[in-house]
């Protein structure tokens, strides 16, 4: 994955909070964490050259839901090889996620099936580098 | 010689003719036998009255008697009589007279034999015929009077005798016929039927009075085809014209049948009617008549409507509660999403701590801090969000109770942002409060302070992080409070709803929420016997109005205010 900085990871949720406890969680393993509101502002932030090696999305967002971001995203050449984790509090989450052709996790999640997933798309393996 | 000669020349000769003219009147009367013996009956066709009169005219003329009598009494009909005088018509109406009469021959059995009696052609003696009508005694009588010497002849007996059976078979057909059409009518009445004649050449029309009382008309009243059409209910005129006109066209074969509802020209009752009519055609394809029934179906009518309400009723009902298991189903999804949403946040910062304070590393304090913040401010959305849902069970079974006290509205306000102010800046939300001044008035503190603060997240959460302006006064003892946020706005369509149970402004994919905010909000102002209400333009922003009089709620305001729709 050309460009794509092995210890940032995007988290877009509108959930302000979800965000915080995310990125403190993110930070403390050790990686680099940009947060969005929302799939507009997700884009902005690529746009503007942050080249995470996973984006946590969620799907239910004002303006830009997650279904319409991983629709621009999937547009962009550049952009379209991100790995995509769907975190949604929906019951299909996981549905839903396969439908974008990603993988899902459904909220309350537990830290280390948050870590794991980042890792996983981050480093082939679990941990931060 | 000559004289005597001639006058038995003259004898014989008179005798000769009187021979002769017996013969010819034997002969005459064999005629009139035999054809009458050739007749099914005497009146056939006619009522059992005219059967009796031909019955007298047949008499009179056959056996060219002076007089002829005949009464006919059936068991629970009245007597039907006739009678017949040489004399002229004059003589034959004073039939009763002969009847009277008759009363007194029968009396003096004087049967056959000459008597004298007062009949209408004057006091004179009379040799009669008489004979009982019909098999059962009593059933009726037949007498014929004649001044002739000779009268009755045994030929001339017989006939009176044959003519008597040839009327009673006559009589007794009638008698059949006239229960035959009796029943027919007592039908038609049991149906409720009535009929009408139309002769569309020369317009003429003619209803029974059943038909005229479908109409809602008097049985003397007047009809005609303009009449017809007044009496129809005006959204059914036109098409029931266009029936009628097709019916009378030869190649539509002439039935037709059609409901529609009539006026009631002068009893002003609505009636549902049916027709079905025939009508007949002359050689070239004109309709020369068209007869038809008509038949009271408003009853039938009536239940089929009721029966479809009752179908549009039920349709509703279950509509209405699928509707309502749709949005249970909706708030279950969106109230699980926004339960997990905080125990997301509340676990992940739990988790990232203990490991680490178990172990005994010396985290930064930093983040130690920041985690503890969240799992603090977890809890209180939590607390938050069950207190809404518990709102909303507390106002569906009216246990929401207001406890009012001096409260001033600016000052109110301040507090709320002041909580808030911490999330107004993570979401970058600049805000604004223009007070005239202090509005004080009898209210609810807490649950005011609950419809700010919904107000307030609401313009917070959709306000796209534009500036927030509220602004707070006072006119004519109510107190008006605006929230004005510049955000993604309101269609039209859902400002009508937002205030409902469970209704979100924007979809839920779009944006979470239990959209309970609104909804326990409106209750809360209407139990202060205020209002509130949203102007907005999608894109533009939304202001959210509450008017609550500075008097406190109304005397009434009790549990049914808060349960009301």
């Amino acid at each position: 994955m050309s460009g794509a900085d092995a210890a940032c990871v995007l988290v877009v949720d509108d959930d302000l909070d979800i965000c915080e406890a995310i990125q403190t969680v993110l930070e403390l393993d050790g990686y680099r964490v940009v947060t969005a509101t929302d799939g507009a502002e997700a884009l902005e932030r690529l746009h503007g050259g942050v080249r995470p090696c996973v984006i946590i999305l969620d799907l239910m967002m004002p303006r830009m839901n997650g279904f319409q971001f991983r629709e621009q995203q999937l547009r962009d050449p550049v952009l379209r090889e991100i790995p995509v984790v769907v975190l949604s509090g929906d019951g299909r989450a996981e549905t839903k996620a396969r439908a974008l052709g990603v993988e899902g996790l459904r909220k309350p999640i537990a830290l280390d099936v948050l870590l794991g997933a980042v890792g996983r798309s981050c480093h082939g393996a679990e941990g931060a580098g | 010689m000559s004289e005597p000669r001639s006058a038995e020349a003259a004898r014989i000769a008179e005798s000769r003719h009187d021979a002769w003219s017996e013969v010819q009147r034997l002969r005459s009367l064999n005629r009139d036998l035999i054809s009458l013996l050739a007749q099914p009956a005497i009146g056939t066709g006619q009522t059992p009255a005219g059967v009796v009169q031909t019955l007298v005219e047949v008499l009179m003329s056959m056996l060219r008697v002076d007089l002829a009598y005949a009464r006919v009494a059936s068991p629970g009909e009245a007597a039907v009589e006739a009678g017949c005088a040489s004399a002229g018509p004059e003589a034959a109406q004073r039939a009763p007279e002969l009847g009277v009469a008759l009363e007194r021959w029968l009396k003096a059995e004087t049967w056959n034999t000459p008597v004298t009696i007062e009949s209408p052609l004057g006091r004179g003696e009379m040799r009669l015929l008489v004979g009982r009508f019909g098999l059962q005694e009593d059933s009726g009588v037949v007498a014929v009077g004649s001044r002739r010497q000779s009268f009755p002849t045994e030929t001339e007996a017989l006939l009176f005798r044959v003519a008597i059976n040839q009327a009673v078979i006559g009589f007794r057909e009638a008698q059949v016929l006239q229960e035959h059409q009796r029943g027919e009518r007592l039908a038609l009445e049991a149906a409720s039927l009535g009929t009408w004649d139309y002769h569309p050449l020369t317009g003429d029309m003619t209803w029974s009075d059943r038909c005229k009382e479908l109409f809602g008309l008097a049985p003397d009243a007047k009809v005609d085809y303009q009449v017809f059409l007044a009496g129809l209910h005006p959204e059914d005129r036109e098409r029931t014209h266009q029936a009628v006109q097709r019916a009378l066209a030869a190649e539509s074969g002439g039935r037709f049948k059609i409901e529609y509802r009539t006026v009631g020209l002068q009893d002003a009752i609505e009636r549902w009617v049916s027709t079905a009519g025939r009508a007949f055609f002359d050689g070239s394809g004109r309709a020369l008549r068209c007869v038809g029934t008509v038949l009271d179906i408003t009853e039938r009518k009536r239940v089929e409507v009721e029966r479809e309400l009752l179908l549009a009723k039920e349709l509703a009902a279950r509509a209405a509660a699928e509707e309502a298991i749709h949005l249970r189903d909706e708030f279950l999804s969106v109230a699980s999403h926004e339960l997990y949403t905080p125990i997301t946040s509340l676990m992940l910062s739990v988790e990232a701590l203990l490991p680490s304070m178990r172990a005994g590393d010396v985290l930064d304090p930093r983040a130690v801090s920041k985690l503890l913040d969240l799992v603090s401010r977890q809890g209180r959305r939590l607390i938050r969000l069950i207190g809404d849902l518990l709102d909303v069970s507390r106002i569906e079974t009216g246990r929401l109770q207001l406890d009012v006290a001096d409260v001033e509205l600016g000052a109110l306000v301040r507090e709320v942002v002041e909580r808030l102010e911490a999330d107004l800046a993570r979401h970058r939300c600049s805000l604004s409060i223009r007070a005239s001044g202090p509005v004080c008035g009898r209210w609810d503190r807490s649950r005011l302070d609950q419809v700010v603060t919904n107000l307030l997240s609401n313009a917070m959460k959709f306000g796209s992080g534009k500036p927030v302006e509220i602004s707070i006064g006072a006119e004519h003892g109510v107190a008006r409070l605006a929230v004005k946020d510049s955000g993604i706005g309101v269609s039209q369509v859902r400002q009508e709803r937002i205030f409902e149970r469970f209704e979100r402004a924007a979809p839920p994919e779009h944006y979470g929420g239990l959209g309970l905010g609104l909804y326990i909000s409106r209750r809360i102002v209407r139990a202060h016997g205020g209002s509130i209400r949203v102007e907005s333009e999608p894109g533009a922003g939304s202001t959210f109005t509450v008017e609550l009089p500075c008097a406190g709620p109304p005397e009434a305001a009790g549990r049914d205010r808060w349960r009301e729709g």
